[in-house]
């Protein structure tokens, strides 16, 4: 073949594949490794364990998933412990040990901040369902709303609860002007630089995909893993209550509650009266172990008191043995209150180890999702401040005939403030040291009656003052790395 | 039910309630039977290949090649599917010119390539759709199958793409007795692929992407000599030596560079790919304690002092110069071969003593004899004094600009002996008694250092030249051994 030949055959060669024949046959989507299309995969999206748990995780090459540790930061930062320098300067956590210390700056420059990742890292599944699910193969129309309010929903309580660690505090007067965190809506790791939403723009984003999807959710439980109507009502009640909008927030959580026994599930309180006063099987308290306090509590998915299961795993707090319930928390517990168990001065591991204050020692998650106590905790507080003292009454008898024996469950208060201040002390009773009480703290700051805030923190011969600003966390030095145009907070 | 699964249903209903753990997420059991799950691979690949060469009165040539892949993981997006590979060259053999004479030089040729060479991003990394998953957990039994994103859809993922450009000489002396070729090259790639950190707020903090482009230049020569060509004695040499120098031009980071970083010798925009660096260490103050010399020239005593710019570039832990020399004299039957190895011009750091605060725990080296103790030895030593405390060693002085300092990288070249054998094969008439095809003796000696470019006894060849910590060396050994082979 001389010169000119192998040129022309060279170019017919190539004219002739890459002009068109060969895009039909490389259309065809890649198996093994799956990518999503049909609805029922788009379902899947939410059945996937990493989304059940606040916990940081960091994809790694070669498929590998790296669990970086549960978004803890709450409980660290909590006005209802305390700690000691041989216990807190032991946890490997540096930014814990800020945290605790109500400092400003918490993580290093190369900390992979848990309490950011845990919250946004989930927000990409919901994204893709939102984006894709109404086009998916094979569903139903309503079962495509359904994903898509599921997506909408769980997106909007996780903007809500990163914007109750990183954002200003809801308050009306300045909400249009406070800094809220970013709202991520697209699963696209292509975005840079996020600007952060307004705390009132924030509000508004949860409020309204909450409200669109709640109609189209499922009517009744018949998960604890996968989210109903009551579930989104919760959560929407949830808003309205840190906002302090108690009238707002009280129909929804009615609503809430009423839906809970429709469904194929059971949704009920856990008796402390049997299971902590019995060993197992039918109880989870063995008297001669009290260290290991409720050691047969149950996993959330599997725990009735759960509506919706979306938990912060406190295990490995519980095991660093390093956060003392303060001296004025434990006076709140009557002798006959079950919950008492759940604290002691005794390391969990083996009870070898005297400490110097009780640490909760059980159960090791708390359920941030919807669940029974806290729905009755905060009809009981809306009712009392919305003048319905029956209602409060009985919402809080209906939780503490089930943590103590009935004769001491009796609320008694004698005005409003008093029932108010009832409920306060009994959310305290019943979420100390579990990560709960820092919404609280946000909430009720700008209380004009009811600020129930210790802001003194005892660390050895130390105090550490808690100041209005260091109710919202800093932006991790990480984050603005990456994001250099977006500001941080005083 | 003496073995295998243990079976709870029949435990549970003998009256033993909650007999073990059955966490169903960790126990598989007859009653949480985990689920099976299979998969399927279909990857399509089309892929064109083309390789023309001309040669015109063996005087020029012209070469190139061309290569396409096509893949369904690449996506139909014409930008990433279309992505040719290929080389373009020409010779010109000058020694067939017909007004070439030269009795000495019989042979020389000169030649230019330029190519770009590209590496596809590993399949199902990313790309035009989001790469998913399938897992089942007990959690969620009766849901549906579970899935879990494990590479995010990413369309700005290219090829990484290498253009090459070298120019080479070839030449042969007296005959072709001496013969060799030179080259010298420029490497550019571009779009290097790999895993780099991106902003969590986006639901992934890494991403297979591209991260930067790398510079590698330099040049290989090759020398083969016939010494001494006779009947029963002949000699042959070949020579081998390249150098090659790398630079990183661009690098996507989590974090700004920070002192440290440079002392652990990560890769940065800048430098070659494996740096060195090191402190201007200026001696012990009057307390025993090391200082040194910032870049704005003031003296460091702490930790906390340690600006980015302090630490010095020293130099590279990758050989500049490398390359290998083999002997091969053969008389009659005996056949004495060796070859010798050697790696100049790079730098590590040395292994000096690191202790010198709290307990003692192990020997230490004989130096250490010689640290500060008084006020007034800073003048005859430059070895850091001992104190107790932990505590306080951290808080009043940095021991690192000691045994970190400049004066500690030193010149890891060295040559070695990589091996030398002398053999014997007995000659045919000896074969054809014993019918075989081949009976030779013949005995080894592999690893020895010639020399070494440092004084402390250090092999670099078993050495972190980075963080200065001796390997295990493996020591020379000898081979003896009879090679037969039977017809």
């Amino acid at each position: 073949m001389n010169f000119s030949k192998s040129i022309i055959f060279f170019f017919w060669l190539f004219a002739s594949f890459s002009m068109s024949g060969c895009e039909k046959f490389l259309d065809v989507k890649p198996k093994g490794v799956d990518i999503i299309r049909t609805t029922d995969q788009y379902n899947g999206l939410f059945n996937n364990p990493n989304l059940n748990t606040f916990l940081n995780v960091r994809n790694q090459p070669g498929s590998i998933t790296l669990l970086l540790g549960s978004a803890e930061m709450p409980l660290y930062m909590g006005d209802d412990v305390y700690s000691s320098s041989g216990f807190l300067n032991a946890i490997p956590n540096v930014a814990f040990q800020n945290g605790f210390k109500w400092e400003a700056d918490l993580y290093q420059p190369t900390d992979e901040p848990n309490e950011w990742g845990a919250f946004y890292n989930q927000l990409y599944p919901y994204n893709l369902v939102a984006a894709g699910v109404l086009e998916s193969e094979g569903g139903t129309e309503s079962k495509k709303k359904e994903l898509l309010a599921e997506a909408k929903a769980c997106r909007a309580f996780n903007h809500f609860l990163v914007g109750n660690l990183f954002g200003q505090p809801y308050n009306e007067a300045t909400a249009t002007t406070d800094l809220g965190v970013p709202i991520v809506v697209e699963a696209n790791i292509a975005l840079e630089n996020f600007p952060r939403a307004t705390v009132q723009q924030l509000y508004d984003f949860v409020i309204s995909e909450l409200t669109e999807a709640i109609p189209n959710l499922p009517a009744n439980p018949y998960s604890r893993v996968r989210l109903s109507k009551q579930g989104a009502e919760y959560m929407l009640g949830m808003v309205y209550f840190q906002m302090r909008n108690y009238s707002a927030a009280l129909p929804l959580l009615n609503s809430c509650r009423t839906g809970l026994s429709g469904g194929s599930i059971v949704i009920g309180l856990n008796n402390f009266n049997t299971t902590m006063t019995n060993p197992q099987p039918t109880g989870w308290y063995t008297a001669s172990q009290p260290w290991r306090g409720a050691s047969g509590y149950p996993q959330q998915h599997l725990n009735s008191e759960a509506i919706f299961v979306r938990q912060l795993s406190i295990s490995s707090t519980i095991n660093r043995n390093c956060l003392f319930v303060k001296p004025s928390i434990m006076s709140l517990f009557e002798t006959a209150d079950l919950r008492g168990r759940l604290f002691l001065n005794k390391n969990v591991a083996n009870g070898t180890v005297t400490l110097p204050g009780p640490i909760r020692n059980s159960p090791t998650s708390t359920n941030f999702g919807p669940n029974l106590p806290n729905l009755l905790l905060m009809q009981a507080e809306c009712k009392a401040r919305t003048n319905d003292f029956a209602g409060a009454k009985a919402d809080l008898e209906e939780l503490r005939k089930n943590r103590m024996p009935l004769a001491s469950a009796t609320v008694n208060a004698a005005t409003q403030a008093d029932m108010i201040r009832f409920c306060l002390n009994e959310r305290h009773r019943e979420f100390a040291s579990t990560g709960m009480r820092w919404f609280d703290m946000r909430r009720l700051f700008l209380d004009a009656t009811y600020n129930n805030l210790d802001r003194k923190k005892q660390f050895d011969a130390q105090e550490f003052i808690l100041t209005n600003e260091r109710l919202t966390m800093r932006i991790p030095p990480m984050i603005r790395e990456f994001n250099p145009t977006m500001v941080d907070n005083p | 039910m003496s073995s295998g699964f243990i079976d709870e249903l029949f435990l549970g209903s003998t009256g033993v309630t909650n007999p073990i753990n059955f966490l169903p997420s960790r126990t598989i059991n007859v009653l949480n039977v985990q689920q099976m799950t299979y998969s399927e691979v279909e990857r399509r690949f089309l892929s064109l290949y083309s390789n023309v060469a001309y040669t015109y009165n063996r005087k020029y040539v012209l070469n190139g090649s061309i290569r396409m892949d096509q893949s369904n993981l690449f996506g139909s997006d014409k930008a990433a599917q279309y992505k040719p590979v290929w080389s373009i060259g020409g010779a010109w053999n000058i020694s067939n010119e017909d007004f070439y004479k030269s009795n000495i030089l019989n042979n020389l040729r000169v030649r230019a390539t330029y190519g770009i060479a590209g590496n596809a991003p590993v399949p199902g990394s990313g790309g035009p759709y989001d790469i998913v998953f399938a897992s089942n957990s007990a959690v969620y039994a009766g849901l549906g199958t579970g899935y879990t994103v494990f590479n995010p859809r990413n369309d700005l993922l290219t090829w990484e793409r290498t253009a090459t450009t070298n120019f080479g000489v070839d030449f042969g002396l007296w005959d072709n007795r001496v013969s060799g070729s030179l080259d010298v090259y420029n490497k550019m790639t571009d779009n290097l692929l790999g895993f780099t950190p991106i902003d969590p707020t986006t639901g992934f903090s890494y991403s297979y992407n591209n991260l930067g482009s790398l510079q590698n230049k330099g040049f290989e020569v090759s020398i083969n000599s016939v010494n001494i060509r006779k009947k029963d004695f002949s000699w042959k040499t070949v020579f081998t030596l390249a150098r090659n120098e790398n630079k990183i031009i661009e690098l996507k980071r989590i974090s700004a560079i920070t002192a440290g970083n440079k002392l652990s010798g990560q890769q940065m925009e800048g430098y070659a790919a494996f740096p060195v660096f090191g402190f201007n260490y200026i001696g012990l103050d009057n307390n025993g304690n090391p200082m040194a010399l910032s870049s704005a020239k003031d003296t460091l005593r702490l930790a906390s002092q340690i600006r980015v710019d302090d630490p010095k570039f020293a130099g590279t832990t990758q050989p500049l110069w490398y390359g290998g020399l083999t002997n091969v004299v053969t008389y009659k039957s005996f056949s004495l071969s060796f070859l010798i190895v050697y790696n100049l011009g790079h730098q590590m750091r040395r292994d000096v003593n690191r202790f010198y605060t709290g307990r003692l725990l192990n020997n230490m080296p004989e130096y250490f004899e010689n640290r500060w103790k008084a006020p007034g030895d800073e003048l005859v030593t430059d070895v850091p004094k001992y104190m107790a405390n932990t505590s306080q060693s951290t808080s009043q002085r940095n021991v690192n600009f000691y045994t970190q300092s400049l004066g500690n990288v030193v010149s890891a070249s060295y040559a070695k002996l990589r091996d030398i054998t002398l053999s014997y094969a007995f000659n045919s008439s000896v074969l054809k008694k014993l019918s075989m095809s081949d009976l030779s003796i013949y005995g080894q000696v592999n690893n020895i250092m010639l020399w070494a470019n440092n004084d402390f006894n250090i092999d670099p060849e078993f050495y972190n030249l980075q963080t200065g910590v001796r390997a295990d060396r493996m020591p020379a050994f000898f081979t003896f051994g009879v090679r037969v082979s039977f017809k």
